[in-house]
């Protein structure tokens, strides 16, 4: 998994920089929304009447609406819009999902390699997609069904203001689809506990004792394998006292205990406990990452090697280039065992050897002291290719160079971790491979966060999407008919999905160019990386560059002031890949998502206001 | 020796401050455009109109005529596409004058899957209603609309005329000061006509103001102290049902115990004038015979104002 550069930065880092954005988009969007009511009204009324319109809306909004508007008026439009729900049948929806669950344990691949992640992703996918349907039929179809039935009559004919009403059909959608989403929480949990739980039983005849460490001592303890199921068999050691563990195998171990019969210890039972392990939320601690060049100067990226995406930098082995990540706010409390190291690499190979050999890597940690930069004895490992693996380093190191302190052993938090702070360096050690990393691929685990509650926050995250799906349907309903409002929130969704995508492909720094450029590739079959060039020449490439330019220019103003729903389906894929979600990338979307829903439904507002419903 | 002599005059309408005014349109003029702003119906044709405090008001007109276009836009739900539309001397988009104003429909747009009661809590809690009053007045209103019976039965589940009492309920359920009402009767039993006319009656007494429209001449005539007639937009009659039903230009005479000397002398003075006595006093028109001439009227010469028909009928 990646992770974004953005989603580093504390609720405290970012809130500077959002509100400065905010301090200038919402003048602004206000700005170019009155303005081009006003356009819009004066092409009907003349610039003078429209000038007084939006004026007397503006001023009846904030003069007279905003201060009649009352909780209990929203109250009860909000019950009815539950009534509704309820009685229309939205319990269809959920059963839909129990259906699903019924049939996914058998499609469910549960020989994979990571079944938890399999669990969870499936499990997060179609709640958060089915929760998003539920709240884009429901909320886009009440306004428009109100009107084209002409109960809305009734209701504005009642000192009922139009927020009131986007505000309560909005309160009311989203309490139904919480209360479904909470459901379907709490059974997608049940489901990825009870699919992931199986038991072993240790196979009698494979226990043998263990050979013993040192020659002519008595053996450590025992081991086993453990019967075949759920289409894996562990293997396990037990020590003398009784306390033993399988092998991690699945992303998973057991607890192995014995239970003495008799005296010997063949008389002695072993017994399995639940898998642990699967379902847990690592906490990464990720360090800020620079590069030194082959000459061991600093440089602001590694070299590229050309081929790949932009996202890692390479660093050539056998020379000075290293890739230096400064940690922080360590404490020997966390780590009583050691730092506990995830790698991540990529390696380049300039020659291919022998594929079986792995390349050759140091890890090296360093004191940031300047006056004294004491730094270990380098810690070799095998890079294993694109998996993550755990390099850990241990309390007791051997220092390097001359002033060897105490014995010639050097305690990692007392002689090189400084205020919390340690620097960690990586160097390739073979001639002429390559290492790739990036920020994300070097990181220390911290002690596990609660899995219950990392896996709520995925879901409120899709409760997030769902409230912000529900107000787009909600405001877009206001004025369009059913159908189109799906289709505007479906279009609001997916611009606000792709919107770094978009920007991307306007920077250069995604491929495939805009939408003509992207179907006369479709149809030509061409693939992305190869300059486009077709039948016309020069000119029509030229053209549809420009057209494609416009075209991206649009979508990406859109997409600017649009939710970025890809940030927010990320708490599902960090949940998913068992990593710990961020309390503060958290709160900094429920207070992105909070702006978004106000002005949602401020818009909703004006439309519902300003619109001729007996027309 | 009695004389029943019947001299009907016109009554004198009773003198009212401007303040009393609850409904006031000014060249109220409702022109339908579609999508793309083309003109489709002149709905409506710079309607004067001006509703007092404490009076019946009915607006009359063909299938077409824009007697709901001018509720519509009495009620905000429309905007004029010139005039002015004012209620309580506020302009009609103006949310805050619907806490005095009961609405019924053309049809009762109601929540289907509601029943009488939940309908009635939910439109009560749109206002200012204390909780036991408004559990009260929910009650009551059942009652009135008898509705007692089927209070717990959901509305897709009703006839059209319960419908309809619902939907009265519904429109009464603030204790309005205005009431208007769209063709209150139609689907309406005679029973149920006649309690709805009753209720109307009623409200004038507690000092309402209602409005309604109607093509049912009967309702109209029974209970509207003024009527407005449209026809295709246009204002074609205002003012007291009882002046409007009086023809002017005839006087009846009909008497009891006269001699046959006094009758003769009579005779004498109308044959003297060129006439011919065939019955002393003012009558009466229905409603019916005004309307069918209004319109027929109207059509033969459109866009005049049938007061300005002076020929003889
Ligand atoms: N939403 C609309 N769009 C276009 N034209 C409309 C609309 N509503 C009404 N009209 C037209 O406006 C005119 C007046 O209609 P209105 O509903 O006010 O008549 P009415 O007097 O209430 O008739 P009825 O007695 O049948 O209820 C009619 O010609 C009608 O076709
Ligand atoms: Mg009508």
């Amino acid at each position: 998994m990646e992770i974004r550069p953005d989603e580093f930065l504390s609720f405290t880092q970012w809130l500077g920089p959002a509100l400065l954005f905010f301090l200038i988009a919402v003048p602004l969007l206000t700005f170019v929304a009155v303005f081009a009511c006003f356009v819009f009204s004066a092409a009907r009324r003349g610039p003078v009447e429209a000038f007084y319109a939006v004026a007397g809306t503006i001023a009846t909004a904030i003069g007279e609406d905003l201060v009649a508007t009352s909780l209990r008026r929203i109250m009860a439009i909000a019950r009815l819009t539950v009534k509704e729900s309820i009685r229309r049948r939205v319990i269809v929806g959920f059963v839909i999902f129990v259906l699903i669950f019924l049939f996914a344990g058998w499609f469910l691949d549960v020989k994979s390699d990571d079944p938890a992640h399999l669990y969870l992703s499936f499990v997060l996918t179609t709640t958060g997609y089915l929760v998003i349907v539920l709240g884009l039929f429901l909320a886009s179809a009440s306004i428009p069904a109100d009107i084209k039935s002409k109960t809305i009559y009734t209701i504005v004919t009642k000192p009922v203001r139009a927020g009131e009403l986007v505000v309560g059909r909005i309160l009311g959608f989203v309490a139904v689809i919480t209360v479904l989403l909470a459901l379907m929480g709490a059974i997608s949990y049940l489901f990825v506990v009870r699919g992931l739980d199986h038991e072993h039983a240790v196979l009698p005849d494979s226990v043998t004792p263990l050979p013993p460490r040192v020659e002519g001592e008595a053996s450590p303890g025992w081991e086993g394998t453990t019967t075949m199921n759920a289409h894996h068999r562990h293997t396990w050691t037990i020590d003398t006292e009784g306390s033993g563990r399988t092998n991690r195998l699945m992303g998973h171990e057991h607890v192995v205990t014995r239970r003495e019969a008799g005296t010997g210890a063949d008389q002695s039972t072993y017994e399995l406990g639940p898998p642990i392990g699967a379902l847990v939320a690592r906490v990464p601690i990720y360090g800020q990452l620079r590069f030194l060049d082959r000459a061991g100067n600093p440089a602001s990226k590694g070299v590229s090697v050309g081929k790949e995406w932009e996202y890692r930098s390479y660093i050539e082995g056998r020379t000075l280039a290293s890739a230096i990540w400064t940690f922080q706010g360590l404490s020997e409390r966390d780590y009583p065992t050691g730092l506990p190291l995830a790698l991540t690499l990529s390696v380049f190979r300039t020659y291919k050897g022998d594929i079986v050999t792995r390349v050759q890597g140091i890890v090296i940690v360093r004191s940031t002291d300047p006056r004294n930069p004491v730094e270990c004895e380098p810690i070799p490992f095998e890079s294993e290719e694109f998996t993550t693996q755990q390099i850990t380093v241990p309390l007791k190191l051997r220092p390097v160079g001359q002033e060897g302190i105490g014995g010639g052993e050097i305690d990692l938090f007392r002689d090189l971790v400084r205020d919390g702070e340690v620097e960690i360096i990586v160097r390739c050690d073979d001639r002429s491979q390559y290492f790739g990393m990036a920020q994300a691929d070097l990181f220390i685990e911290a002690p596990q966060a609660s899995f219950v509650w990392n896996f709520a926050k995925a879901y409120v995250t899709i409760w997030l999407q769902m409230v912000i799906v529900v107000c787009l349907s909600v405001m877009f309903s206001t004025f369009l008919s059913t159908p189109v409002a799906m289709l505007a929130t479906v279009s609001a969704v997916l611009l606000g999905f792709f919107g770094t995508f978009v920007r991307d492909l306007r920077t250069g720094d995604a491929y495939g160019g805009g939408p003509v450029e992207a179907f006369i590739r479709l149809v030509n079959q061409e693939n992305v990386m190869s300059p486009l060039e077709f039948g016309t020449g020069e000119i029509g490439v030229q053209i549809v560059k420009f057209i494609d330019g416009a075209l991206l220019l649009v979508m990406h103003s859109f997409s600017a002031v649009l939710p970025d729903f890809s940030g927010l389906g990320r708490a599902s894929e960090y949940v998913a890949y068992n990593f710990n979600f961020y309390d503060q990338l958290l709160a900094r979307q429920c207070l992105t998502t909070l702006v978004y829903v106000t002005a949602i439904a401020i818009v909703g507002y004006f439309l519902l206001r300003t619109r001729e419903l007996a027309a | 020796m009695s004389s029943d002599v019947v001299v009907q005059s016109v009554p004198q309408a009773a003198t009212e401050s401007p303040t009393d005014v609850v409904i006031e349109t000014r060249n109220l003029t409702k022109v339908y455009r579609d999508f793309w702003g083309r003109q489709k119906v002149r709905a409506l044709k710079a309607l004067d109109l001006e509703v007092r405090r404490g009076e019946i008001f009915g607006l009359l007109g063909p299938n077409g005529s824009g007697k709901t276009t001018t509720i519509k836009l009495l009620l905000g739900l429309l905007f004029p596409t010139s005039g002015r539309a004012l209620v309580f001397g506020k302009d009609a988009t103006d949310v805050g004058k619907n806490e005095r104003i009961g609405y019924l429909p053309e049809e009762s747009y109601l929540y289907k899957f509601l029943n009488a009661e939940e309908t009635l809590d939910f439109y009560a809690r749109l206002f200012n209603i204390p909780a036991a009053e408004r559990r009260d007045r929910i009650n009551r209103l059942i009652s009135d609309v008898k509705l007692d019976w089927a209070r717990r039965r959901q509305l897709k589940e009703y006839s059209k005329g319960m419908t309809r009492r619902i939907g009265l309920a519904q429109a009464l359920i603030n204790d309005p000061e205005l009431i208007l009402l769209d063709e209150p009767t139609t689907g309406l039993d005679p029973i149920g006509t006649r309690e709805m006319k009753d209720l109307i009656l009623r409200l004038r007494e507690e000092g309402k103001t209602v409005l309604l429209c109607s093509h049912l001449l009967p309702d109209i005539q029974d209970v509207c102290d003024r009527i407005a007639i449209l026809h295709q937009g246009e204002l074609k009659e205002l003012g007291r049902i009882d002046t409007l039903l009086t023809v002017q230009d005839e006087t009846q005479i009909r008497a009891r115990g006269l001699s046959a000397g006094a009758e003769e002398e009579i005779r004498q003075v109308i044959a003297r004038h060129g006439g011919e006595l065939v019955q002393m006093d003012h009558p009466t028109t229905t409603l019916e015979e005004l309307f069918l001439s209004i319109v027929r009227e109207s059509e033969a010469h459109p866009g005049r104002r049938a007061h300005e028909r002076k020929e003889p009928r």
